[in-house]
Protein backbone atom coordinates (compact mmCIF):
# COMPACT_ATOMS: atom_id res chain seq x y z
CA UNK A 1 0.00 0.00 0.00
CA UNK A 2 1.36 3.54 -1.12
CA UNK A 3 0.43 6.90 0.74
CA UNK A 4 1.69 9.89 -1.67
CA UNK A 5 0.50 13.25 0.54
CA UNK A 6 2.67 14.85 -1.75
CA UNK A 7 0.76 15.82 -5.00
CA UNK A 8 2.12 18.65 -6.96
CA UNK A 9 -0.54 20.92 -8.57
CA UNK A 10 1.30 20.14 -12.21
CA UNK A 11 0.63 16.65 -11.24
CA UNK A 12 -2.85 16.93 -10.61
CA UNK A 13 -3.36 18.74 -13.86
CA UNK A 14 -1.63 16.22 -15.64
CA UNK A 15 -3.85 13.50 -13.82
CA UNK A 16 -6.64 15.38 -15.08
CA UNK A 17 -5.95 15.64 -18.82
CA UNK A 18 -4.98 12.22 -18.92
CA UNK A 19 -8.81 11.17 -17.46
CA UNK A 20 -10.42 13.61 -19.27
CA UNK A 21 -8.79 12.04 -22.28
CA UNK A 22 -9.33 8.82 -21.07
CA UNK A 23 -13.47 9.45 -20.20
CA UNK A 24 -14.00 11.18 -23.71
CA UNK A 25 -12.31 8.21 -25.34
CA UNK A 26 -14.16 5.57 -23.51
CA UNK A 27 -17.59 7.06 -22.17
CA UNK A 28 -18.38 9.71 -24.84
CA UNK A 29 -21.99 9.26 -23.44
CA UNK A 30 -20.85 10.97 -20.08
CA UNK A 31 -19.98 13.85 -21.36
CA UNK A 32 -22.50 16.01 -19.78
CA UNK A 33 -20.20 15.23 -16.78
CA UNK A 34 -21.11 16.27 -13.13
CA UNK A 35 -24.97 17.33 -14.49
CA UNK A 36 -25.58 13.37 -13.63
CA UNK A 37 -24.71 11.04 -11.43
CA UNK A 38 -22.65 7.99 -12.11
CA UNK A 39 -21.33 10.26 -14.85
CA UNK A 40 -18.19 11.99 -13.10
CA UNK A 41 -16.08 13.13 -15.05
CA UNK A 42 -12.83 12.76 -13.27
CA UNK A 43 -13.48 9.22 -12.34
CA UNK A 44 -11.29 6.92 -14.64
CA UNK A 45 -13.66 5.06 -16.56
CA UNK A 46 -11.78 1.59 -16.20
CA UNK A 47 -12.15 2.09 -12.26
CA UNK A 48 -16.06 2.99 -12.97
CA UNK A 49 -17.02 0.27 -15.16
CA UNK A 50 -14.83 -2.48 -12.81
CA UNK A 51 -17.12 -0.56 -9.50
CA UNK A 52 -20.34 -1.23 -11.98
CA UNK A 53 -19.34 -4.86 -13.14
CA UNK A 54 -18.49 -6.38 -9.36
CA UNK A 55 -16.49 -3.74 -7.43
CA UNK A 56 -13.62 -1.75 -7.70
CA UNK A 57 -10.51 -2.93 -9.48
CA UNK A 58 -8.13 -4.29 -6.11
CA UNK A 59 -4.71 -3.18 -7.43
CA UNK A 60 -6.28 0.77 -7.93
CA UNK A 61 -8.57 1.07 -4.92
CA UNK A 62 -6.03 -0.60 -2.24
CA UNK A 63 -3.47 2.43 -3.69
CA UNK A 64 -4.16 5.00 -0.98
CA UNK A 65 -2.97 8.00 -2.78
CA UNK A 66 -4.94 7.40 -5.37
CA UNK A 67 -7.51 8.22 -3.19
CA UNK A 68 -5.80 11.53 -1.70
CA UNK A 69 -5.19 11.89 -5.61
CA UNK A 70 -8.83 11.81 -6.54
CA UNK A 71 -9.61 14.29 -3.82
CA UNK A 72 -7.33 16.61 -5.24
CA UNK A 73 -8.08 16.57 -8.54
CA UNK A 74 -11.64 16.85 -8.08
CA UNK A 75 -11.26 20.18 -6.13
CA UNK A 76 -8.94 21.16 -8.88
CA UNK A 77 -11.24 20.90 -11.65
CA UNK A 78 -14.03 22.36 -9.73
CA UNK A 79 -12.25 25.58 -9.05
CA UNK A 80 -14.50 28.89 -8.39
CA UNK A 81 -16.90 27.82 -10.76
CA UNK A 82 -18.28 25.46 -8.93
CA UNK A 83 -20.18 27.56 -6.25
CA UNK A 84 -23.30 25.80 -5.23
CA UNK A 85 -25.36 28.87 -4.88
CA UNK A 86 -26.99 28.16 -2.20
CA UNK A 87 -28.38 30.46 0.19
CA UNK A 88 -28.67 27.85 3.08
CA UNK A 89 -27.58 28.86 6.53
CA UNK A 90 -24.91 26.67 7.47
CA UNK A 91 -24.81 23.93 10.40
CA UNK A 92 -22.93 23.00 13.36
CA UNK A 93 -21.67 27.36 14.08
CA UNK A 94 -20.91 27.58 10.47
CA UNK A 95 -22.03 30.42 8.01
CA UNK A 96 -22.70 30.73 4.44
CA UNK A 97 -20.62 28.55 2.37
CA UNK A 98 -17.59 30.27 0.98
CA UNK A 99 -13.94 29.48 -0.47
CA UNK A 100 -12.63 30.66 3.28
CA UNK A 101 -14.40 28.25 5.30
CA UNK A 102 -13.78 25.55 2.50
CA UNK A 103 -10.37 26.28 3.96
CA UNK A 104 -11.42 26.06 7.15
CA UNK A 105 -13.15 22.74 7.19
CA UNK A 106 -10.60 21.28 5.41
CA UNK A 107 -7.70 21.81 7.76
CA UNK A 108 -10.27 20.90 10.80
CA UNK A 109 -10.88 17.66 9.18
CA UNK A 110 -7.23 17.52 8.23
CA UNK A 111 -6.77 17.81 12.34
CA UNK A 112 -8.72 15.28 12.83
CA UNK A 113 -7.21 12.81 10.33
CA UNK A 114 -3.91 13.20 12.11
CA UNK A 115 -5.30 12.93 15.18
CA UNK A 116 -6.33 9.65 14.33
CA UNK A 117 -3.30 8.48 13.10
CA UNK A 118 -1.73 9.85 16.30
CA UNK A 119 -3.91 7.23 17.78
CA UNK A 120 -3.91 4.51 15.69
CA UNK A 121 0.19 4.90 16.36
CA UNK A 122 -0.13 5.19 19.86
CA UNK A 123 -1.68 1.33 19.44
CA UNK A 124 0.80 0.15 17.22
CA UNK A 125 3.68 1.39 19.37
CA UNK A 126 2.10 -0.04 22.62
CA UNK A 127 0.78 -3.35 21.21
CA UNK A 128 2.72 -5.81 23.41
CA UNK A 129 1.57 -2.98 25.90
CA UNK A 130 -1.85 -2.84 25.69
CA UNK A 131 -2.16 -6.64 24.83
CA UNK A 132 -3.07 -6.08 21.20
CA UNK A 133 -3.96 -8.93 19.15
CA UNK A 134 -2.77 -9.48 15.70
CA UNK A 135 -5.89 -8.91 13.94
CA UNK A 136 -6.39 -5.96 15.74
CA UNK A 137 -3.09 -4.38 15.01
CA UNK A 138 -3.23 -5.32 11.33
CA UNK A 139 -6.66 -3.41 11.53
CA UNK A 140 -5.52 -0.10 13.56
CA UNK A 141 -2.65 -0.08 10.35
CA UNK A 142 -4.83 -0.40 7.98
CA UNK A 143 -7.18 2.64 9.25
CA UNK A 144 -4.05 4.47 10.27
CA UNK A 145 -3.13 4.61 6.52
CA UNK A 146 -6.72 5.41 5.52
CA UNK A 147 -7.19 8.38 7.96
CA UNK A 148 -2.74 9.79 6.40
CA UNK A 149 -4.71 9.36 3.00
CA UNK A 150 -7.52 11.72 4.13
CA UNK A 151 -5.22 14.02 5.56
CA UNK A 152 -3.19 14.38 2.67
CA UNK A 153 -6.52 14.95 0.41
CA UNK A 154 -8.10 17.43 3.29
CA UNK A 155 -4.96 19.40 3.19
CA UNK A 156 -5.06 19.25 -0.91
CA UNK A 157 -8.42 20.66 -0.42
CA UNK A 158 -7.68 23.33 2.25
CA UNK A 159 -4.45 24.62 -0.11
CA UNK A 160 -6.98 24.54 -3.18
CA UNK A 161 -9.21 26.51 -1.07
CA UNK A 162 -6.32 29.16 -0.62
CA UNK A 163 -5.69 27.80 2.94
CA UNK A 164 -2.67 25.91 4.66
CA UNK A 165 -1.78 22.54 5.29
CA UNK A 166 -2.58 21.12 9.00
CA UNK A 167 -0.19 18.72 9.57
CA UNK A 168 -1.04 18.47 13.82
CA UNK A 169 -3.32 16.60 15.55
CA UNK A 170 -6.52 18.68 16.45
CA UNK A 171 -4.86 20.79 19.22
CA UNK A 172 -8.32 21.20 21.36
CA UNK A 173 -9.36 17.28 20.45
CA UNK A 174 -5.64 16.51 21.85
CA UNK A 175 -6.13 18.35 24.70
CA UNK A 176 -9.43 17.19 25.37
CA UNK A 177 -8.65 13.37 24.89
CA UNK A 178 -4.93 13.70 26.42
CA UNK A 179 -5.98 12.11 29.76
CA UNK A 180 -8.19 9.27 28.09
CA UNK A 181 -5.30 8.45 26.12
CA UNK A 182 -2.79 8.47 28.71
CA UNK A 183 -5.00 6.12 30.40
CA UNK A 184 -5.11 3.24 27.79
CA UNK A 185 -4.29 0.16 29.15
CA UNK A 186 -6.16 -2.59 27.05
CA UNK A 187 -7.17 -3.68 23.56
CA UNK A 188 -10.72 -2.80 24.77
CA UNK A 189 -9.76 0.66 25.88
CA UNK A 190 -7.84 1.21 22.36
CA UNK A 191 -10.86 0.23 20.74
CA UNK A 192 -13.58 2.36 22.88
CA UNK A 193 -11.28 5.22 21.98
CA UNK A 194 -10.43 4.45 18.28
CA UNK A 195 -14.68 3.94 17.84
CA UNK A 196 -15.72 7.18 19.64
CA UNK A 197 -13.07 9.05 17.78
CA UNK A 198 -14.58 7.12 14.06
CA UNK A 199 -17.65 8.47 15.26
CA UNK A 200 -16.89 11.58 15.94
CA UNK A 201 -15.20 12.11 12.31
CA UNK A 202 -17.77 10.47 10.78
CA UNK A 203 -20.48 12.63 12.38
CA UNK A 204 -18.60 15.96 11.97
CA UNK A 205 -18.20 14.89 7.88
CA UNK A 206 -21.81 14.94 7.90
CA UNK A 207 -22.74 17.96 9.20
CA UNK A 208 -19.85 20.33 7.52
CA UNK A 209 -20.71 18.65 4.18
CA UNK A 210 -23.58 21.50 3.60
CA UNK A 211 -21.78 24.25 4.49
CA UNK A 212 -18.91 23.57 1.72
CA UNK A 213 -19.42 25.73 -1.20
CA UNK A 214 -19.62 23.27 -4.48
CA UNK A 215 -21.10 19.97 -4.76
CA UNK A 216 -17.52 18.55 -5.39
CA UNK A 217 -16.15 19.25 -1.91
CA UNK A 218 -19.10 18.15 -0.65
CA UNK A 219 -18.64 14.61 -2.43
CA UNK A 220 -15.64 14.30 -1.16
CA UNK A 221 -15.97 14.81 2.15
CA UNK A 222 -18.47 12.43 2.30
CA UNK A 223 -16.60 9.75 0.07
CA UNK A 224 -14.15 10.19 3.32
CA UNK A 225 -17.55 10.16 5.69
CA UNK A 226 -18.81 6.61 4.71
CA UNK A 227 -15.13 5.44 5.03
CA UNK A 228 -15.28 6.43 9.02
CA UNK A 229 -18.82 5.23 9.28
CA UNK A 230 -17.41 1.59 7.94
CA UNK A 231 -14.24 1.56 10.71
CA UNK A 232 -17.02 2.50 13.28
CA UNK A 233 -18.88 -0.55 12.16
CA UNK A 234 -16.11 -2.62 12.19
CA UNK A 235 -14.76 -1.73 15.19
CA UNK A 236 -18.35 -1.60 16.71
CA UNK A 237 -18.52 -5.66 15.75
CA UNK A 238 -15.45 -5.94 17.80
CA UNK A 239 -16.05 -4.40 21.01
CA UNK A 240 -19.84 -6.13 20.29
CA UNK A 241 -21.94 -3.21 19.67
CA UNK A 242 -24.53 -2.42 17.90
CA UNK A 243 -22.57 -1.99 14.55
CA UNK A 244 -25.03 0.44 12.55
CA UNK A 245 -26.58 2.66 14.54
CA UNK A 246 -30.23 3.32 13.31
CA UNK A 247 -31.56 4.46 10.38
CA UNK A 248 -29.82 7.58 10.05
CA UNK A 249 -26.77 8.64 11.11
CA UNK A 250 -27.22 11.35 14.12
CA UNK A 251 -24.45 14.47 14.69
CA UNK A 252 -24.69 14.24 18.11
CA UNK A 253 -20.61 13.68 18.60
CA UNK A 254 -19.68 15.65 15.92
CA UNK A 255 -17.12 18.36 16.88
CA UNK A 256 -18.25 21.80 17.40
CA UNK A 257 -16.91 24.96 16.18
CA UNK A 258 -14.28 25.08 19.19
CA UNK A 259 -12.35 22.19 17.05
CA UNK A 260 -12.12 24.29 14.17
CA UNK A 261 -8.84 25.28 13.12
CA UNK A 262 -8.91 28.85 11.00
CA UNK B 1 -27.27 -4.84 14.13
CA UNK B 2 -30.62 -4.99 16.72
CA UNK B 3 -30.81 -8.80 16.54
CA UNK B 4 -28.67 -11.39 16.93
CA UNK B 5 -25.88 -11.59 19.36
CA UNK B 6 -22.23 -10.84 18.40
CA UNK B 7 -21.28 -14.37 19.50
CA UNK B 8 -23.77 -15.68 17.36
CA UNK B 9 -23.08 -14.21 13.86
CA UNK B 10 -19.42 -13.93 14.52
CA UNK B 11 -19.86 -17.58 14.71
CA UNK B 12 -21.51 -17.72 11.66
CA UNK B 13 -19.83 -15.68 9.65
CA UNK B 14 -16.66 -17.24 10.79
CA UNK B 15 -18.81 -20.69 9.32
CA UNK B 16 -18.52 -18.62 5.91
CA UNK B 17 -15.02 -17.56 5.76
CA UNK B 18 -14.62 -20.91 3.47
CA UNK B 19 -17.31 -19.88 0.92
CA UNK B 20 -16.42 -16.37 0.58
CA UNK B 21 -14.69 -16.72 -2.36
CA UNK B 22 -18.05 -16.51 -3.72
CA UNK B 23 -18.69 -12.67 -3.13
CA UNK B 24 -17.08 -11.57 -6.26
CA UNK B 25 -19.36 -13.59 -8.48
CA UNK B 26 -22.35 -10.84 -8.73
CA UNK B 27 -22.54 -7.96 -10.24
CA UNK B 28 -24.31 -5.18 -7.89
CA UNK B 29 -27.91 -5.33 -8.26
CA UNK B 30 -28.72 -1.87 -8.93
CA UNK B 31 -25.81 -1.80 -11.05
CA UNK B 32 -27.24 -4.59 -13.57
CA UNK B 33 -28.57 -1.76 -16.18
CA UNK B 34 -26.17 -0.81 -18.44
CA UNK B 35 -24.27 2.34 -17.71
CA UNK B 36 -24.84 1.16 -13.98
CA UNK B 37 -27.20 2.62 -11.50
CA UNK B 38 -28.13 7.09 -12.43
CA UNK B 39 -30.25 9.66 -11.24
CA UNK B 40 -33.39 10.32 -13.46
CA UNK B 41 -32.71 13.93 -14.27
CA UNK B 42 -30.42 15.49 -15.36
CA UNK B 43 -31.49 18.60 -13.69
CA UNK B 44 -29.37 19.18 -9.95
CA UNK B 45 -32.00 21.17 -8.58
CA UNK B 46 -35.30 18.80 -9.27
CA UNK B 47 -35.39 17.43 -5.83
CA UNK B 48 -38.40 15.30 -6.76
CA UNK B 49 -36.78 13.65 -9.53
CA UNK B 50 -33.54 13.26 -7.41
CA UNK B 51 -36.02 11.65 -4.61
CA UNK B 52 -37.62 9.24 -6.69
CA UNK B 53 -34.22 7.88 -7.73
CA UNK B 54 -33.08 7.40 -4.83
CA UNK B 55 -36.73 5.88 -3.20
CA UNK B 56 -36.57 3.59 -5.91
CA UNK B 57 -33.78 2.09 -5.41
CA UNK B 58 -33.67 2.03 -1.81
CA UNK B 59 -37.17 -0.16 -2.56
CA UNK B 60 -35.01 -2.37 -4.50
CA UNK B 61 -32.89 -3.24 -1.53
CA UNK B 62 -35.58 -3.46 0.36
CA UNK B 63 -37.75 -6.13 -1.70
CA UNK B 64 -34.65 -8.23 -2.38
CA UNK B 65 -33.69 -8.60 1.51
CA UNK B 66 -37.47 -9.67 1.57
CA UNK B 67 -36.97 -11.98 -1.05
CA UNK B 68 -33.92 -13.31 0.37
CA UNK B 69 -35.92 -13.80 3.42
CA UNK B 70 -39.11 -14.98 2.34
CA UNK B 71 -37.22 -17.02 -0.56
CA UNK B 72 -35.09 -19.53 1.74
CA UNK B 73 -32.26 -18.10 0.72
CA UNK B 74 -31.17 -16.77 3.61
CA UNK B 75 -32.13 -19.72 6.11
CA UNK B 76 -30.15 -19.03 9.05
CA UNK B 77 -32.26 -16.92 12.15
CA UNK B 78 -29.26 -14.26 12.47
CA UNK B 79 -28.76 -13.58 9.11
CA UNK B 80 -32.59 -13.35 8.78
CA UNK B 81 -32.62 -10.65 11.55
CA UNK B 82 -29.93 -9.14 9.70
CA UNK B 83 -31.72 -8.95 6.76
CA UNK B 84 -35.13 -7.62 8.16
CA UNK B 85 -32.83 -5.27 10.07
CA UNK B 86 -31.19 -3.50 7.00
CA UNK B 87 -34.33 -4.43 5.10
CA UNK B 88 -36.29 -2.04 7.22
CA UNK B 89 -33.29 0.94 7.58
CA UNK B 90 -33.78 0.85 3.96
CA UNK B 91 -37.84 1.35 3.64
CA UNK B 92 -36.82 4.50 6.58
CA UNK B 93 -34.86 5.91 3.61
CA UNK B 94 -36.78 5.28 1.11
CA UNK B 95 -39.84 7.19 3.55
CA UNK B 96 -37.62 9.78 4.20
CA UNK B 97 -36.93 10.61 0.10
CA UNK B 98 -40.53 10.17 -0.93
CA UNK B 99 -41.52 12.77 1.40
CA UNK B 100 -38.66 14.80 0.39
CA UNK B 101 -39.75 14.56 -3.11
CA UNK B 102 -42.98 15.22 -2.02
CA UNK B 103 -44.09 11.75 -3.47
CA UNK B 104 -46.93 9.88 -3.63
CA UNK B 105 -45.55 6.41 -1.61
CA UNK B 106 -48.26 4.44 -3.72
CA UNK B 107 -46.78 5.86 -6.36
CA UNK B 108 -43.16 5.16 -5.68
CA UNK B 109 -42.05 1.10 -6.84
CA UNK B 110 -38.85 -0.67 -6.76
CA UNK B 111 -36.21 0.45 -9.87
CA UNK B 112 -37.89 -2.28 -12.64
CA UNK B 113 -34.50 -3.09 -14.03
CA UNK B 114 -32.83 -3.23 -10.93
CA UNK B 115 -35.60 -5.20 -9.20
CA UNK B 116 -35.37 -7.72 -11.94
CA UNK B 117 -31.46 -8.09 -11.94
CA UNK B 118 -31.79 -8.58 -7.76
CA UNK B 119 -34.45 -11.53 -8.67
CA UNK B 120 -32.65 -13.05 -11.03
CA UNK B 121 -29.65 -12.94 -8.78
CA UNK B 122 -31.50 -14.47 -6.04
CA UNK B 123 -32.52 -16.83 -8.13
CA UNK B 124 -28.80 -18.06 -9.29
CA UNK B 125 -27.90 -17.95 -5.66
CA UNK B 126 -26.50 -21.34 -4.36
CA UNK B 127 -25.44 -20.47 -1.10
CA UNK B 128 -25.94 -17.67 1.71
CA UNK B 129 -22.80 -16.68 0.73
CA UNK B 130 -24.16 -15.78 -2.41
CA UNK B 131 -26.69 -14.08 -1.27
CA UNK B 132 -24.56 -11.80 0.89
CA UNK B 133 -22.43 -10.62 -1.70
CA UNK B 134 -25.65 -9.72 -3.38
CA UNK B 135 -26.49 -7.36 -0.54
CA UNK B 136 -22.82 -6.33 -0.50
CA UNK B 137 -23.35 -5.06 -3.69
CA UNK B 138 -26.24 -3.52 -3.21
CA UNK B 139 -25.07 -1.74 -0.24
CA UNK B 140 -22.12 -0.30 -2.00
CA UNK B 141 -24.01 0.74 -4.63
CA UNK B 142 -26.38 2.61 -2.75
CA UNK B 143 -22.92 4.35 -1.08
CA UNK B 144 -21.71 4.97 -5.06
CA UNK B 145 -25.21 6.38 -5.65
CA UNK B 146 -24.91 9.01 -2.77
CA UNK B 147 -21.35 9.81 -3.24
CA UNK B 148 -22.34 10.51 -6.80
CA UNK B 149 -25.26 12.42 -6.05
CA UNK B 150 -23.57 14.81 -3.90
CA UNK B 151 -21.88 15.76 -6.36
CA UNK B 152 -25.12 16.84 -8.46
CA UNK B 153 -27.54 18.27 -5.85
CA UNK B 154 -27.78 21.60 -4.59
CA UNK B 155 -30.63 21.36 -2.90
CA UNK B 156 -30.06 21.69 1.26
CA UNK B 157 -32.84 19.03 2.15
CA UNK B 158 -31.51 16.60 -0.36
CA UNK B 159 -27.61 17.06 1.08
CA UNK B 160 -28.44 16.61 4.31
CA UNK B 161 -30.71 13.31 3.66
CA UNK B 162 -28.15 11.90 1.64
CA UNK B 163 -24.96 12.79 3.91
CA UNK B 164 -27.17 10.88 7.06
CA UNK B 165 -28.06 8.00 4.94
CA UNK B 166 -24.67 7.35 3.27
CA UNK B 167 -22.86 6.30 6.56
CA UNK B 168 -25.31 3.93 6.91
CA UNK B 169 -24.83 2.17 3.99
CA UNK B 170 -21.62 2.48 4.32
CA UNK B 171 -22.00 0.56 8.02
CA UNK B 172 -24.39 -2.05 6.33
CA UNK B 173 -21.65 -2.96 4.11
CA UNK B 174 -19.30 -3.29 6.53
CA UNK B 175 -21.11 -5.74 8.36
CA UNK B 176 -21.54 -7.89 5.37
CA UNK B 177 -18.40 -7.97 4.67
CA UNK B 178 -17.79 -9.19 8.29
CA UNK B 179 -19.90 -11.86 7.99
CA UNK B 180 -18.27 -12.81 4.15
CA UNK B 181 -14.97 -13.01 6.30
CA UNK B 182 -13.86 -10.54 3.23
CA UNK B 183 -9.95 -9.63 3.13
CA UNK B 184 -9.75 -6.05 5.80
CA UNK B 185 -8.41 -4.54 2.38
CA UNK B 186 -11.06 -5.64 -0.06
CA UNK B 187 -12.08 -2.41 -1.27
CA UNK B 188 -15.71 -3.67 -1.68
CA UNK B 189 -15.35 -4.03 2.46
CA UNK B 190 -12.83 -1.09 4.31
CA UNK B 191 -12.17 1.11 1.24
CA UNK B 192 -9.75 4.29 1.75
CA UNK B 193 -12.30 6.52 -0.57
CA UNK B 194 -16.04 5.63 -1.06
CA UNK B 195 -16.64 6.01 -4.44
Amino acid sequence: MTIDPDISRDEVRRQLRDIDTEHRDALPQFEDGLKRAFTDDTIPSADKAAFFLGGLSRRKAVTVGGGATLLTALLAACGDDGESGSSSAGSGGLGKPSRSQDATIARTAASLENLAVTVYQTAIDGASKLGISAAVAGAAKLFQAHHRAHAAAFNAAAKEAGGKEYTEANPVALAEFKATIDALKNETDVLKFAYDLEVIAAQTYQVVTPSLSTAVLRKSTMAVGGVEARHAAFIAGVLGQPAVPGNFQATDKAAGPTFFVK
Amino acid sequence: MAGPTRRAFLQHAGALAGVAVAAGAFVPVAAATPGGPRWSSSRPGDVAAVARTAAELELVAVAAYDRAITTGALRTPELQAVARRFGASHRAHADAFIRLGGLVSSEVAPDRDALAGAVEQLAAARSEADVLAIALGLENAAVALYVNGLAVVEDRAAIDAMASILPIESAHATVIGRALDLAADDPRFLPAFER
